[in-house]
């Protein structure tokens, strides 16, 4: 019991250590359990629950304070941004972490219904998954005015075709899709901020409380979100959020921060459930998870359980170490430390994909360029995981 | 309104009651071991095992055995059924879920259930 605990607690500090660091991948840390685990060894695979539970609160910092987004959640870079630059990114990651707690909880109570249900509903949605993202695109280009609309059209474009060329065996080939989201979404958003000369705003640490309502409504549409996400391929917490906000009609920024850490958490919860329900991994960590364990019906609950343990552990940590990242940053140069982040994700582009990775994020980055130059909105740029997603829905690779 | 604090309460509540669940659940939950990792293992654990059936003697209803999976274990199943007989020949591949006893300054099994592999 002792070795169990133990896991998870070492699990808790490994995400905290993985969702901090810019580059440093949750796959990456468990493919190396992976490797140093005993088959049939349940402490593994309660360090690797509890290491994707804590990573998915803690990857947001680094996302909204540096525009440094890791895969699983570069959506959130953009209207982290914008909070930043009103002196509320303390509020931004706090809705972040409070998303993703009461997600967490919102999905531990789905369960049920998920397994009777959701697997059924899973070959409906797919069919429409093509209709739906199609339809998202041509929105994006028709929700702009006058001459937007080209602009929205060629960034949509470029986007969508540089996916499809980068993306090749699916629409998330790791360190090719790092590559990609970090350019459109870091370094452009980065560049952009240089450009503009952008001093740090001061930021307000506040204890604003949540409005409830609209918490437990963002929160419970994450939760189901996450959940869908969690059975079919190709599509990850990024779209499910990008798709419920064009489909919802107008989002505020703060609730769409809330159900952006509800998606994330609840993904990482259902993946798991998801490999014991139908045998198929959606996540690196469930891949890992499957190497190692084979699991039965108890697990789950298990599983649960670390879950439980791991997203309140979070919630405390998080909240204490977005404060002292706040506090820290006021006190440096904010030119200096855009620049340092920038070489850094160029270095990692390089480190983990080597030329091609660096032309990829260099193509990214121009491209990221284009909505700031033409007044339309860089979440155009998402059509580099869209179109590609399309196409592989339409059986077309 | 959700305040930071009720939402921190909330956090620690969920933690302790995650961590209080999993001890139960892993309680009644057997442990996937090999019979080389039993000596490290407390008496009394849930743990299941699988290897290859040796030495099967049956007596009074109960079968003793010895589980081989590179390294041999004693093991003994109380009031077997035919189900239990059948999947316990000599040279079969089983899982068995079982408590780990301390017999006569030696580790055997208790064996709860077993299934057979292929």
């Amino acid at each position: 019991m002792i070795e169990l605990f133990s896991s998870v607690l070492l699990g808790f500090l490994l995400g905290i250590f993985s969702g901090l660091m810019p580059g440093i991948h949750l796959n990456t840390i468990a493919a190396i359990i992976v490797l140093v685990s005993r088959q049939g060894d349940f402490n593994s695979v309660a360090l690797i629950v509890a290491m994707s539970v804590s990573h998915s609160f803690f990857d947001f910092i680094p996302s909204i304070l540096l525009g440094a987004p890791d895969a699983e959640n570069f959506v959130s870079v953009l209207p982290g941004h914008r909070m930043l630059l009103k002196g509320k990114a303390y509020r931004a990651i706090r809705l972040t972490i409070v998303g993703g707690f009461f997600g967490l909880l919102l999905s531990l109570c789905l369960l049920p219904i998920f397994s009777l249900f959701v697997i059924k509903a899973t070959s409906f949605v797919y069919g429409f998954i093509p209709i739906i993202l199609g339809g998202i695109l041509a929105l994006m280009v028709l929700s702009e005015k006058g001459e937007r609309k080209i602009w929205a059209a060629v960034t949509i474009g470029l986007s969508g075709a540089l996916g499809v060329i980068a993306l090749k065996d699916g629409a998330s080939v790791g360190n090719a899709l790092f590559c990609l989201a970090t350019g459109f979404f870091g370094a452009s958003t980065i560049l952009c901020s240089l450009f503009k000369k952008q001093g740090f705003v001061k930021q307000k640490i506040e204890s604003i409380g949540f409005n409830a309502k609209r918490t437990a409504k963002m929160s419970f549409l994450g939760s189901i979100a996450g959940s869908v996400v969690a059975f079919l391929p190709s599509i990850g917490p990024n779209e499910a959020a990008f798709m419920i906000s064009k489909l919802a009609g107008r989002i505020r920024t703060s609730d769409f921060l809330v159900m952006l850490g509800s998606i994330s958490s609840a993904n990482t919860l259902f993946s798991f459930f998801t490999l014991f329900l139908i045998g198929k991994a959606r996540t690196g960590a469930a891949a890992a998870v499957e190497e190692i364990f084979e699991l039965q019906a108890g697990n789950v609950l298990q599983i649960a359980a670390i879950a439980l343990a791991a997203a309140g552990l979070s919630v405390v940590a998080a909240d204490i170490v977005a404060k002292m990242a706040v506090e820290k940053m006021q006190t440096i140069n904010y030119f200096s430390l855009n620049c340092v982040v920038l070489a850094f994700l160029v270095a990692l582009a390089f480190f983990f994909s080597g030329p091609s990775g660096l032309l990829l994020f260099g193509s990214a980055t121009a491209i990221g360029l284009l909505p700031a130059m033409k007044q339309n909105r860089r979440t155009n740029c998402m059509a580099f995981l869209m179109v590609p997603t399309m196409i592989f829905y339409l059986g077309l690779r | 309104m959700l305040s930071g604090e009720f939402v921190a309460r909330a956090a620690v509540l969920s933690a302790l009651a995650g961590l209080a669940a999993l001890h139960f659940f892993s309680a009644t939950e057997p442990e996937g071991a090999d019979v080389s990792g039993l000596v490290v293992k407390g008496e009394g654990s849930l743990v299941s095992l699988k290897g290859k059936v040796e030495s099967v003697r049956q007596l009074n209803g109960n079968i003793f055995f010895e589980l081989n999976d590179g390294n041999r274990a004693k093991a003994v199943l109380f009031n077997a059924d035919n189900a239990q007989r059948n999947a316990l020949r000599k040279n079969s591949f089983v899982e068995v879920v079982g408590r780990i006893e301390d017999y006569k300054g030696s580790r055997q099994i208790v064996v709860l259930s077993v299934k057979q592999v292929d």
